[in-house]
């Protein structure tokens, strides 16, 4: 140990007179040139000859393959200054210990980007539902996927979050199909219905003719009976044919006389019937004659349920057909 | 029906000046045979409206001073007989958003229509059930809807000259058939258009529609069983089209051949009708060969699908 500076002065400006010393920066300035130029040479070589991949995924491999060479030449470029690694990669083990635990999340979504890019579960443009949100992919980044949903707002989605949910792409295949549900009442002629259907299909020019629209039964519902019309049309054009479909087999039942019922339901009192009575037809005072209408009377036999009392509140104007004597 | 000139209804782009409005023939009389061509060029005035008719569809064009506006109509029968050239009509130009608009600092005076073929392949499925029994070499003839190609004729200064350019305006079809997908499977294919088709055996049966193209399509079955045709496609892209002396549009033609191992080999082979008038070129100037073929493989649909 050198307790005297100007001792230490003078040994360290010795030592810059070393010629070893600038034989060792200049070894090591020749590592590094060679390493960032093979490095360049390398990420560009495999981004022009890996051109079966997609972009992201050649993109990927050339940065992974770029950054090793470099980081070679850079161990390298060290060891030129007495670095010794063994005893860095001897603490590797305990500081990679350290750095998982702190950084546990980022790892993970840094891996599962890797594995998102690999398998190609999505691209960007491809449209996708994720967890219940819907858009379009911008990028698959290593950390994160972006979506920008169709109210354009940008979502990030954590990788290991994209990893683990269930995506639905729906623009991957170049067709798609669209079910249109629909009910009609059961008294329709169900022959009628079915060629409607397959009419409305068939006039539609976005409605691909091949795979050809399918009708299913669905059985009888609770107040009609229902089909599944299921029709296909190119990807781009499948909110058109939805929007178009709709409209036409409405238009269409409208003009074949087809109804599509809303829900109804049928009141049963029990085992038995609900009572009626017939009901005397209430003496008008005295001074109805001067307020109530002409012709507004209590119809004779108006029926009420048992119990209900037999007082015309509303003067008799309700008085319809139904409501004649039996 | 008339054999009109070979040199009248060929389209022809009119260069007069401005005030000088020529006109394509005037409309027919209602108990003259129907002239089948719908087709040609008309110089129309700044304000002026212009209109034609192929089958089903009627369209008028309306030159104003910085654009030209296209209207389109289409009834719904597919099978419509009408033909009208185009002429100028005194009438005002249809209500509503127009089909196509294009604008220019001084609009070209001469607009002109041209038939062309389907822009896809066409998906043609008898209407009824047609087997071609083994060893036999059976020709279809199938129709598909035309296409009408708007185009106006630009004058443009090159090197100190001055040259004439078609500007294509915009296509309008006859008759929108539906779109069809044609592949192995929902993943892989083609979008075509889907037609249904009489599948007449003998020329003489067909009846002149002028907006449609025929298309001779020659079945060679070479196996051992009857080889039953549910859908043929046919690659119109391919096709050039060509004019008749009736009138009537055909293309050129196609050969499929079922080999006897099962395979289907596709051949165009170009038919020009005697005395016939090409009409238009192939939209796809490539050759129809083998790496083509093998996007149509499955071009002819039997029972091997």
């Amino acid at each position: 140990m050198i307790d005297d500076p100007g001792l230490e002065t003078f040994a360290f400006l010795a030592a810059l007179t070393d010629p070893a010393l600038w034989w060792a920066i200049a070894r090591a300035t020749l590592y590094l040139v060679v390493g960032v130029v093979l490095s360049r040479m390398v990420r560009f070589g495999l981004k022009r000859t890996l051109t079966h991949l997609e972009p992201g995924q050649r993109m990927l491999l050339a940065r992974v393959a770029g950054y090793t060479v470099l980081g070679l030449f850079v161990i390298s470029a060290m060891r030129q200054f007495g670095f010794d690694f063994t005893v860095l990669l001897g603490a590797a083990g305990i500081v990679s210990l350290a750095v998982g635990f702190a950084s546990q999340t980022s790892a993970s979504n840094l891996i599962s980007g890797l594995f998102l890019v690999l398998e190609r579960a999505v691209q960007p443009g491809d449209i996708v539902t994720v967890g219940g949100r819907t858009g379009e992919v911008i990028s698959v980044d290593l950390m994160s996927t972006k979506l920008r949903t169709f109210d354009n707002l940008l979502v990030r989605i954590p990788n290991e979050t994209m990893v683990k949910s269930e995506i639905v792409a729906l623009n991957r295949f170049p067709i798609r199909r669209f079910d249109l549900s629909v009910g009609v009442a059961y008294d329709s002629d169900l022959g009628v219905v079915q060629k409607t259907l397959l009419e409305v299909a068939s006039r539609n020019p976005l409605c691909l003719d091949e795979p050809a629209p399918l009708l299913i039964s669905q059985g009888f519902g609770d107040s009609s009976i229902d089909y599944l019309l299921a029709v296909w049309a190119k990807s781009e054009q499948w909110l058109t044919l939805r929007n178009t479909i709709t409209r036409e087999v409405k238009e269409a039942f409208d003009a074949a006389g087809i109804e599509i019922p809303f829900p109804q339901r049928t009141l049963q009192p029990g085992a038995t019937p609900l009572a009626v009575q017939l009901l005397a037809p209430a003496a008008p005072p005295a001074d109805a004659g001067a307020d109530a209408p002409k012709g507004a009377v209590a119809p004779k036999g108006a029926v009420a349920p048992k119990g209900a009392g037999a007082t015309d509140d509303a003067g008799g104007g309700r008085a319809g057909p139904g409501a004649r004597p039996a | 029906m008339t054999d009109a000139p070979s040199d009248a209804g060929g389209p022809h782009l009119e260069r007069d000046d401005e005030a000088t409005v020529v006109e394509t023939p005037p409309a027919q009389a209602p108990d003259a045979p129907l002239d089948p061509r719908w087709w040609g060029a008309v110089t129309i005035a700044v304000g002026g409206v212009a209109r034609w008719r192929a089958g089903p569809s009627t369209a008028h064009a309306h030159r104003r001073a910085a654009d030209w506006r296209v209207w389109h109509v289409i009834e719904p029968d597919p099978y419509a007989v009408a033909a009208e050239r185009p002429r100028r009509v005194e009438e005002p130009p249809p209500d509503g958003a127009a089909a196509a608009r294009i604008g220019f600092a001084e609009t070209p005076n001469t607009i002109a229509v041209t038939p062309a073929l389907p822009d896809r392949p066409v998906v043609v499925r008898p209407e009824s059930a047609l087997e071609i029994a083994p060893h036999e070499r059976v020709t279809l003839y199938v129709s598909s809807p035309t296409w009408m190609a708007l185009k106006l004729e630009v004058r443009r200064t090159r090197r100190g000259r001055q040259e004439a350019a078609p500007v294509v305006l915009t296509e309008l079809p006859t008759f929108r058939p539906s779109d069809t997908w044609f592949g192995a499977s929902t993943r892989e294919g083609e979008l075509c258009y889907a037609v249904r088709t009489a599948a007449r055996l003998e020329p003489a049966d067909l009846p002149l529609r002028p907006h449609r193209a025929v298309t001779p399509v020659t079945v060679e079955n070479q196996g051992t069983t009857p080889l039953p045709i549910t859908r043929i496609a046919v690659p119109m892209p391919f096709l050039a089209l060509y004019l008749d002396r009736q009138g009537r549009l055909w293309t050129d033609g196609v050969l499929l051949t079922r080999q006897a191992d099962g395979d289907t080999a596709v051949k165009v082979a170009p038919a020009a009708p005697a005395d016939g008038e090409r009409l238009a070129e192939p939209r796809d100037s490539r050759t129809f060969g083998q790496t083509i073929t093998r996007t149509f493989s499955r071009l002819l649909r039997g029972d091997h699908r």
